[in-house]
């Protein structure tokens, strides 16, 4: 994987720091770095004072296959977490709360652990649906809140559920998660245990969205006592923890609920969570059990096993935690010089990705377009054979496509003597995806593969300022990894559909926007991941090249040996079902 | 003196009256607010983002922005927070803390360490202890407090495997586990001022040991340690106040990135958090309440002349 090239020649120049950074490299990244969710998660297994399952002895580094054992209860797990505004999800749009939410309240339906699809979770199977636009759920019976006032622990009924949904959808500008349930007309309970859902639309996507982490249920009466469920005290859900205290800036502690449903779980006792600025360090310590390995960790290491060893902590890997993301060059549309289709096609040509992956993703790197890699590796991206032969990303024939991308450059009037000039923006940290690191090299690689006919400058900006350049569209072009999401319709509503959230490029294309609206549409899940590959081969047509995309990567994470019967991937799914319960 | 007090007092004021002016537009000029950051990663609908605005007070007319603003920071009432809804009264009253028990323990190391150091280095001016005193006091100051503490924790976890606790306890709910806590992040900032505070008091101790009044203390037979107790350190002292009360305004300021580094929840880090959300309420009530601090502190800084120096009481 790893070749000498201009990424791994920077990194170099900077080794006499590699052993400080190794350390730092978190702290330097800063909470927001990775979009993980938190730091941690764990499987069936306990924490720190680890009782579950038999696993195997505390071999250093092991990427370990899931073993077969009889898990028990107890432990208490300890992870880092990124912190959050405050604990009522329908009003936040920032995945911090997210860990505790997921924890102590159920949703209708969750994900499930193999793909990025979704399953019953208080609904007691999938719906049923007698026409395009009606959902039926059965719901799960006997389910009962957490025993704390004023809910104290009464038996759930689908009016609860129903009046959660119809909350989250709240006609008020502070709800700002109702326009993902903008096609849904009506909720209501038939009975205590039959919820009906109405779209206004077919809408296979509508399940997806209510797996989501904040579509989640509570009771009616929480709202009578609390104004809203902003603080630890008003969370009370049906979930398998019960958060007995969570400050927003520094921890969350929370229990396992006694009356939870699901027999036999949660298996851990405890979960506490910790916001902290270095994770890696305080892995190291032994102070936290579970911790991303970001990519500065990564640096000259050939496997995540190789980054253990080197460390000499008996500890084991994850490939994957959480949702993925992707990373690529993303272009103003809207103004010069990348209102110039030549010069985006040029830009798309000459980018080098496989030096710009490897410096993002020092291990396990993968070319890829418009989706991450739980999307990817779930069967809704191109095959990486096709991928492998696309113009821009083909290893074998390079020089024809710099030499393409040239042409092109100079047919739009730009050469070594009257350089194509522009910015790239990104974050002011230091960081291998994200940040200021990133775009200096991405600039030099620019400059370098194109000869001198590109002359890029870099701008890193603070957070706040980079946040409202993205929105307003005041940069040339930007250079970072975003987090794509659950669901692959998510994604790529998100960057290309013309009211899409992240659509940086300004691309704005009815025909793609029904093209999503027929995607939307299929209920046959394979028949939809043909419809998603059919929108990414769509958007990467080079008369409609619009942002030059390079590729995703896993989000490792290592366990401390205590924690047993690890998966491999820690996915949304795997999340719910194994940690949370 | 009631005088002197009370137009200290009113300058002050007008003071803290401009600071707000300035907090008030200098927040709203930084590019991008909190609704860019609240939609980033929604499913949001043309329009929802001005709905929001209107919705926060955003749009409200600018006057009507600062008059909330001042009748608020009046009464000592500043509002919610635009990021958490928390009340931002108590959000300061719970920040402060953290922030004063790390700057207190700072100050009161730099000077424990700092003002023997330097009336050492003073009496043993030319030998190779004063030069060597020196020389850490030059590095004190010298090296970035930032990356003392990015070393002191990444360091000892990589060749070691220990790192320093993690997070914040209450001195109230257990004082050890707090000075567990506080200690490392205290002793790192604090570097820089048992530094400042070592080479600023050997110098005026030098000045002092050269005066008349010390030859006429040494010839009435006072004991050496009685000379410099006495009548050298007390004279000395002075300019090291004025340094000291400086410094702790900049133990203040100087936190927020110890906080972040050490995750201790203070008023630093409530300050960096809340530009980068452009949390309007809590900045402004956070510079505010600095800004008030450092007014107090200079004008406690000024009276403690009087206590020390009479000559500047009869002034």
């Amino acid at each position: 994987m790893q070749t000498d090239n201009y990424w791994n020649r920077a990194a170099r120049r900077r080794a006499g720091r590699r052993t400080i950074l190794k350390g730092m490299g978190v702290a330097s990244t800063g909470a927001a770095a990775l979009a993980l969710i938190g730091c941690g998660d764990d499987d069936s297994g306990s924490g720190s004072t680890a009782t579950a399952a038999t696993g195997t002895s505390a071999a250093t580094g092991t990427t370990a296959a899931t073993q077969a054992a009889q898990p028990k209860v107890g432990g208490t797990l300890r992870w880092a977490w990124q912190g959050t505004p405050h604990l009522d999800m329908h009003q936040d749009s920032i995945s911090g709360a997210q860990n505790i939410v997921a924890a102590a309240y159920n949703r209708l339906l969750r994900f499930k652990d193999d793909a990025q699809l979704p399953e019953p979770d208080l609904a007691k199977t999938m719906p049923e649906q007698p026409d395009k636009t009606t959902y039926i759920f059965k719901l799960q019976e006997g389910v009962k809140f957490h025993d704390k006032a004023p809910v104290n622990g009464r038996v759930m009924k689908a009016s609860d559920v129903a009046f959660s949904l119809n909350r989250a959808r709240t006609d008020s500008p502070a709800f700002i998660h109702r326009g993902d349930l903008i096609n849904i007309d009506k909720i209501e309970a038939v009975d205590d245990n039959t919820l009906r859902i109405t779209t206004k639309t077919p809408d296979a996507i509508i399940l997806s969205t209510l797996a989501g982490y904040q579509f989640f249920v509570l009771a009616e009466e929480t709202l009578n006592t609390f104004p809203d469920l902003k603080t630890d005290k008003a969370t009370i859900g049906t979930g398998g923890f019960v958060v007995d205290s969570a400050a927003t800036d520094t921890g969350a502690i929370l229990s396992r609920h006694p009356n939870y449903w699901r027999e036999g779980k949660p298996y851990l006792e405890k979960l506490q969570q910790i916001v902290i600025g270095d994770q890696w360090s305080q892995f190291l310590a032994g102070n936290l059990d579970v911790c991303a390995i970001a990519a500065e960790i990564q640096v000259g290491f050939k496997s995540f096993d190789d980054v253990l060893a080197d460390a000499k902590i008996k500890a084991y890997t994850y490939e994957g935690l959480s949702y993925g993301s992707a990373q690529g060059h993303f272009m103003n549309n809207g103004a010069p010089p990348f209102n110039d289709l030549r010069v985006r096609q040029a830009v798309n040509l000459i980018l080098n990705r496989q030096d710009n992956l490897e410096y993002g993703w020092p291990i396990g790197a993968q070319p890829s377009i418009a989706l991450g890699y739980n999307q990817v590796n779930a069967g809704f991206g191109l095959p990486e054979k096709e991928v492998a032969a696309l113009p821009g990303y083909r290893k074998d024939k390079r020089k024809e496509d710099v030499a393409d991308g040239l042409a092109l450059l100079a047919a739009a009037g730009y050469s070594k003597d009257k350089p194509l000039e522009f910015e790239i923006m990104a974050w002011s940290v230091p960081h291998r995806t994200i940040g200021i690191d990133e775009i200096q090299l991405a600039a030099e690689m620019y400059q370098r593969e194109s000869g001198g006919v590109m002359k890029v400058s870099v701008k890193g900006l603070e957070w706040g300022t980079w946040k409202a350049a993205e929105a307003n569209h005041e940069f040339q072009m930007i250079s970072s990894a975003y987090s794509m999401g659950v669901d692959a319709h998510d994604a790529l509503v998100k960057m290309y559909s013309s009211t899409g959230g992240r659509n940086f490029a300004q691309f704005k294309d009815p025909a793609f926007d029904a093209k999503l609206e027929v995607e939307k549409a299929e209920f046959d899940v394979e028949k939809r991941k043909e419809l998603v590959k059919e929108l990414v081969r769509y958007i990467n047509d080079p008369s409609r090249i619009a942002n030059a995309w390079t590729g995703t990567g896993p989000a490792p994470a290592a366990s401390l040996a205590t924690i047993k019967n690890r998966p491999t991937i820690m996915d949304a799914g795997k999340v719910d079902q194994l940690f949370y319960g | 003196m009631a005088n002197y007090i009370a137009g200290r007092l009113l300058l002050s004021s007008v003071t803290i009256f401009l600071v707000m002016v300035i907090v008030f537009v200098s927040v709203r000029l930084m590019p991008g607010d909190i609704v860019d950051q609240f939609l980033q990663d929604t499913g949001s609908q043309p329009g929802q983002a001005e709905e929001l605005r209107d919705h926060l007070g955003l749009n409200d007319p600018l006057p009507e922005q600062f008059v909330r603003f001042v009748g608020g920071a009046v009464r000592l009432d500043f509002g919610e927070s635009l990021w958490t809804g928390e009340e931002i009264r108590g959000l300061l009253i719970d920040r402060m803390g953290i922030t004063f028990e790390l700057g207190a323990l700072a100050l009161i190391m730099g000077v424990v360490v700092g003002i023997p150091l330097g009336v050492f280095s003073a009496v043993k001016q030319s030998t190779p202890l004063d030069y060597i005193l020196r020389s850490i006091a030059i590095l004190g100051i010298s090296i970035p407090y930032f990356w003392i503490a990015i070393v002191t924790i990444a360091v000892p976890a990589y060749y070691w495997k220990w790192a320093p606790p993690i997070g914040h306890v209450s001195i109230l709910t257990d004082p050890i586990a707090n000075l567990e806590h506080y200690l490392l992040p205290a002793f790192v900032l604090s570097i820089s001022l048992a530094g400042a505070t070592m080479r600023m008091l050997r110098a005026t101790m030098l000045e002092v040991l050269r005066l008349d009044f010390m030859r006429t203390a040494s010839a009435k037979g006072l004991s050496r340690s009685v000379q410099i107790r006495r009548h050298a350190l007390r004279n000395a002292l002075i300019p090291v106040i004025t340094l000291i009360g400086l410094r702790f305004v900049f133990l203040l300021s100087g936190s927020a990135i110890i906080e972040q580094v050490y995750g201790l929840p203070g008023l630093g880090q409530l300050l960096l958090s809340s530009i980068s959300h452009r949390d309007y309420q809590v900045v402004q009530a956070v510079t505010l309440l600095v800004a008030f601090i450092i007014v107090l502190t200079n004008l406690l800084v000024d009276l403690s002349y009087g206590l020390i120096d009479p000559r500047t009481r009869i002034s």
